[in-house]
């Protein structure tokens, strides 16, 4: 044993020495290596006084910057190429509910009370026929139906809110602004039926003004006052988009203006087809596809089917996306990313009609910055604000798709505790107080609850 | 003076400066380490000079670890290179004394460490140089370099057992030239 000892100190003795061991070196030595040296200065990138990272790691973060180059452009041309699509945008029709519908008019005589016999061409919304003069602030707002199928089904959704909406809240509404970026080559009035719309505004001023002069001759319950509410701002709207194109020398295809705003109470006999509006089909939740207004009898204009109020269940919602974290300063972080979320409604009509799904899938672009304020070895705490961008890729009421284009915005804080299982890679559990800026006409849980409160449970990779 | 980072720093550069500062701090020491090895102060300038250019060629693999971090990541290359000329020389192949006719070492074979102490280190050099090459390169890399069997066994090629034997014998072999040495240096002194 002793003989053991002994033998490592002489080897330990042996090692001291060859470290401190030192030989000349030849004469020649160092310029044979400096004729293999480059003679310029090589260009070097960084140094660091750190250890280097590892091969991997370099590569790895270069492969996550190129995948998150992809998801943005990929992202943001996505929303570029919906821009560039002409379909009209739901929002504003989303604010002043209207109903669509495709009229058969038949030609009106002014001078007739009698209601199995009317002119003029009068497109007549069904929640219109639903009223009488003495509900008329109740009656839906003036709308512009079109051709286009999506649109159509945006009104249709739209009605589905059943904001029908007092007639006074229609006169600051946006519809002339709505009428000012109509494009006359996409949409095409029946001018006709304008034409007929103007006169009889003429007709019922100069009856009210008859009755001004002669207060012994009563138009009170005349054909007028049973069949028109008369309302000035609709008028000059009317004679605004009539004096537009009236000039227009394309064939009208479709009967395009639907005055729902209280201008008319008709108990006329007029064919509606209803599309698809849910709002249109009949009460017993039969063919929608069109219905027949049965004439009404005097007093008797509101005997349509009643509007279809929806009862809504949301589900909770599922989001999962991909966020990247890249160190600003410190514990300051910077992130970006990219989710998808899903939204699932149940819907029950109240006339009986069976539930259905409602089904929106959103693309969103999350953005902002986070701070890690607390760290022992893996586990770390922080705060966090970020922004979010949605784009909806697919809305379906039903089996109607619903094309929406706004962007839905939001606005989210977060304060959560993180652990790393590596260097660049942990989990963590956030409570997230998030508030939606943008409300979608579908009635999601987001419409319902602006401001909600959220526990987020993830994966983070942090650069 | 530069310190080691800066020298790092300014090879990594290209700077003509740096990398002189580089040759001359430890080209010395890198040069003893070769020889202890290679057995031969012609060799070890060979070895030295590809030692040099490697660095230079690969100065940007090196990670500052902290003072001494240079010298180590130099040792290191001496190493290898080292072992590679000896390689493409053969010289691992065989061991010039077969390990049969060394015998089994006697446990009397130790050379006291307080004579140790009192050799030259190039004394010592030298004596590890003129051991055979399978038993010096064993001994370098064990004793003195800090491998394991395994390491060495897969780096020159052969089993552990054999470079466990072979360590033991250069260990033989080294004590009886240090007190064959000390034996020479006594008689000296007394005459």
């Amino acid at each position: 044993m002793s003989n053991n000892i002994d033998n490592n100190n002489w080897i330990e003795a042996i090692k001291q020495k060859a470290d401190q061991a030192t030989r000349e070196v030849p004469e020649g030595t160092w310029e044979a290596i400096a004729k293999s040296l480059p003679k310029q200065p090589k260009l070097v990138k960084h140094y660091s006084s750190q250890p280097k990272r590892n091969y991997f790691s370099s590569r790895m973060w270069k492969a996550v910057a190129a995948a998150a180059a992809v998801a943005i452009v990929a992202t943001t041309g996505f929303f570029i190429i919906q821009d560039d699509n002409n379909i009209p945008e739901s929002g504003p029709i989303t604010q002043t509910p209207r109903p669509t519908q495709v009229i058969k008019s038949v030609p009106v005589d002014s001078a007739s009370t009698d209601s199995t016999h009317v002119s003029p061409q009068i497109p007549v919304p069904q929640a219109t026929l639903a009223q009488n003069k003495t509900t008329t602030s109740s009656l839906p707002k003036p709308a512009v139906s079109h051709s286009t199928p999506s649109v159509s089904k945006n009104h249709s959704i739209a009605n589905q809110e059943q904001n029908i909406k007092p007639e006074e809240e229609y006169l600051n509404n946006d519809f002339e602004d709505e009428m000012a970026e109509f494009d006359p080559e996409e949409y095409f009035y029946d001018i006709e039926t304008m034409q007929a719309l103007e006169e009889l505004y003429a007709e019922y001023e100069d009856a009210m003004n008859q009755e001004a002069m002669d207060p012994w001759k009563s138009y009170s319950d005349s054909s007028y006052h049973q069949h028109l509410t008369y309302d000035a701002n609709a008028r000059r709207v009317t004679r605004e988009k009539l004096s537009r194109y009236s000039n227009k020398k394309k064939k009208p295809t479709l009967l395009m203006a639907a005055y729902g705003n209280g201008l008319i109470s008709s108990d006329h006999d007029a064919t509606v087809n209803s599309s698809s509006n849910p709002m249109l089909a009949p009460a017993a939740g039969g063919n929608n596809s069109a219905m027949m207004m049965a004439p009404a009898a005097p007093g008797m204009s509101n005997t349509v089917a009643p509007p279809i109020n929806y009862k809504y269940h949301h589900h909770m919602p599922l989001t999962a996306g991909l966020t990247f974290n890249k160190r600003i300063v410190g514990n300051l972080y910077g992130n970006l990313g990219v989710n998808f979320t899903s939204m699932t409604s149940d819907v029950t009509p109240d006339n009986g009609a069976p539930e259905f799904k409602q089904k929106i899938m959103l693309v969103g672009l999350p953005f902002g910055v986070k701070w890690n304020f607390w760290r022992y070895r893996g586990l770390s705490t922080f705060i966090g604000a970020e922004g979010l961008m949605e784009r909806v890729v697919s809305a379906k009421f039903n089996d109607e798709s619903v094309t929406i284009k706004r962007l839905q915005w939001s606005i989210h804080a977060t304060a959560g505790l993180q652990y790393n299982f590596s260097k660049h890679v942990g989990i963590y559990l956030a409570p997230k107080l998030s508030h939606y800026i943008t409300t979608m006409p579908l009635n999601t849980i987001r419409n319902e609850h602006p401001l909600n409160f959220n526990l987020q449970l993830g994966i983070s990779i942090d650069y | 003076m530069m310190n080691e980072l800066e020298i790092g720093l300014g090879c990594k550069r290209g700077n003509p400066n740096a990398q002189r500062e580089l040759f001359d701090r430890y080209s010395a020491h890198l040069m003893a380490l070769i020889y202890r090895y290679v057995g031969d102060d012609d060799d070890a300038k060979d070895v030295l000079q590809d030692t040099y250019i490697k660095a230079y060629d690969s100065i940007d693999s090196f990670a500052w670890h902290g003072e001494g971090s240079l010298k180590a990541w130099l040792v290191r290359i001496s190493v290898n290179t080292s072992l590679n000329y000896l390689r493409s020389k053969k010289r691992l192949k065989a061991t010039s004394v077969p390990v049969e006719m060394l015998g089994d070492p006697p446990d009397d074979d130790e050379a006291p460490s307080s004579e140790v102490n009192n050799l030259d280190a190039s004394t010592i050099m030298e004596m590890i140089a003129e051991l055979p090459d399978g038993y010096r390169t064993v001994f370098n890399l064990y004793c003195l370099d800090g491998y394991s069997h395994q390491q060495i066994a897969e780096q020159l090629g052969i089993s552990e057992k054999t470079s466990s034997s072979q360590l033991a014998r250069a260990k033989v072999l080294l004590a009886r030239k240090i007190k064959k040495f000390i034996g020479e240096q006594d008689k000296i002194t007394t005459l």
